[in-house]
């Protein structure tokens, strides 16, 4: 029995073994191009000149490893948050910083450029993790569970979550967002009102302290490994255990919330900050960039339209 | 292992390692000063405090009214017309829903006007949810009025 098991498995080791490396500075140029693409693909002022600018990289794949390439692209897409900051979202703004890492790991000697990526990239995912966690904390809807709650009643990317866990019926939650935009455009429909009761049940206020209490504590506890590990870059064992970490953290939210700009930056992050040891990690991260990508609709979505639920 | 011999890495290596992790720092704490100053919401402007508060521009939202000309009073202008913001003041509404400066709503309301051709009332309105009785409450921040 044990020698039909280990079979396969060995198999299996011997063919991890034979893949390729996944080396970083080779693919990562490749892959963030591909997700820039498609999260600008809505905003076509951004999207003609970086699919301009990509088409020569494309043409010319010398150049997708030099300094100038990621400065020129760090400036359209700086340029392109200057011009929409009251729509640009904060993955936008991760976009430009990881342009400027690339541009600043290309200008130096080819033997430093992986370990500068990679302190880099540790440091934007500390630093990123800690804002986000210091503003929920300084939130004092956030810690009462009365956004999440909010979220779960009147969010369409929460509904399924939300009518899964709750009892609360589909209808009852869109019934919800229409009192929302009644109250909102109130105004204009001739019905001013200054409350709407939300349909809501005692159960969305357990789901909502979860999920309150499960992001804040993963979202802190990813800071303090990426920022340790960016202060210790001798310690793979940190590294490790902030990577399978932040892959927790990717299958708990964006199986949820389809956020796939943020969710990819974060997995093109996390490739770029493994070991050159930690190849099985490497490819984790490139299947949930590959997974984030082409799985816009949420699990949730998908579960229902299976009938599962 | 990442460089675990070799020559110690120099101080040009430090600062290229650390010019998007400084950006990052610089950009945030304007944020923070613009929330705190302008009243900007913490969703948006690169501070990274997405989905920590109802308080995004979403629930942020503006009622206007078209009033007769001559009328300046409150009550004769909500007496008036309700209008919509048009499409090419959007950007503008959004930038005020997003932080909510005096200055930016005179100037809305000034457009506003001069695209009416007739005295406007602009109130920013801002929701925030009870989640003891799972109301949402509409409560009026500021308002103001624009002539042609």
């Amino acid at each position: 029995m044990n020698t039909l098991l280990l079979s396969p498995l060995r198999r299996l080791r011997e063919l991890q073994l034979d893949l390729p490396s996944l080396a970083p500075l080779r693919v990562l140029p490749l892959l963030t191009m591909l997700h820039l693409l498609v999260s600008s693909a809505d905003n076509g002022l951004l999207f003609a000149p970086l699919a301009a600018w990509f088409a020569l990289g494309v043409a010319m794949p010398r150049l997708l490893r030099s300094s100038p390439f990621w400065y020129v692209t760090a400036t359209i897409l700086g340029t392109g948050v200057f011009l929409t900051w009251e729509s640009a979202d904060n993955h936008r703004y991760l976009f430009v910083y990881w342009s400027l890492a690339l541009c600043c790991a290309f200008s130096l000697p080819k033997t430093e450029q992986p370990l500068a990526l990679a302190i880099s990239s540790r440091w934007l995912l500390g630093l990123c993790m800690l804002l986000a966690a210091v503003w929920k904390i300084a939130s004092p809807d956030y810690l009462s569970g009365s956004f999440f709650h909010f979220e779960l009643l009147a969010d369409e990317r929460f509904a399924h979550v939300a009518s899964w866990t709750s009892g609360l019926s589909l209808e009852q939650l869109a019934e919800n967002r229409t009192l929302r935009e009644s109250l909102v455009a109130g105004q204009l429909l001739g019905t001013e009102l200054s409350q709407v009761q939300l349909h809501t049940s005692s159960g969305v206020t357990t789901v909502a302290q979860v999920l309150t209490w499960w992001t804040l504590g993963i979202e802190g506890l990813l800071a303090g490994l990426f920022l340790a590990a960016a202060v210790l870059p001798r310690s793979p064992r940190l590294v490790l255990v902030a990577s399978l970490a932040l892959l927790c953290f990717a299958a708990t939210t964006y199986a949820v919330a389809p956020v796939r700009g943020f969710g990819g930056i974060l997995m093109l992050l996390g490739l770029a900050q493994c070991e050159p040891e930690q190849k099985r990690l490497r490819y984790a991260f490139l299947a949930a960039f590959t997974l984030i990508q082409l799985c816009p609709l949420p699990l949730m979505d998908l579960i229902a339209a299976l009938g599962l639920m | 292992m990442l460089r675990a011999s070799g020559p110690p890495l120099n101080r040009l290596f430090w600062r290229r390692v650390f010019v998007a992790p400084v950006c990052l720092c610089a950009v945030a704490a304007l944020h923070l000063y613009r929330v705190s100053a302008c009243q900007q919401t913490p969703w948006k402007g690169g501070g990274f405090g997405m989905f920590s508060t109802v308080q995004s521009e979403d629930s942020r939202f503006l009622w206007c009214w078209k009033a007769e000309a001559g009328c300046l009073s409150d009550s004769e202008m909500h007496a008036g017309k309700p209008i919509a913001i048009p499409r090419f003041l959007s950007r503008e509404e959004l930038r005020l829903r997003v932080a909510p400066t005096p200055q930016r709503l005179d100037r809305l309301a000034r457009l506003l006007a001069e695209h009416e051709h007739a005295p406007v009332l602009v109130e920013v309105w801002q929701y925030r949810f009870d989640s003891q009785s799972g109301k949402l409450l509409a409560v009026k921040r500021e308002q103001a009025k624009g002539s042609p």
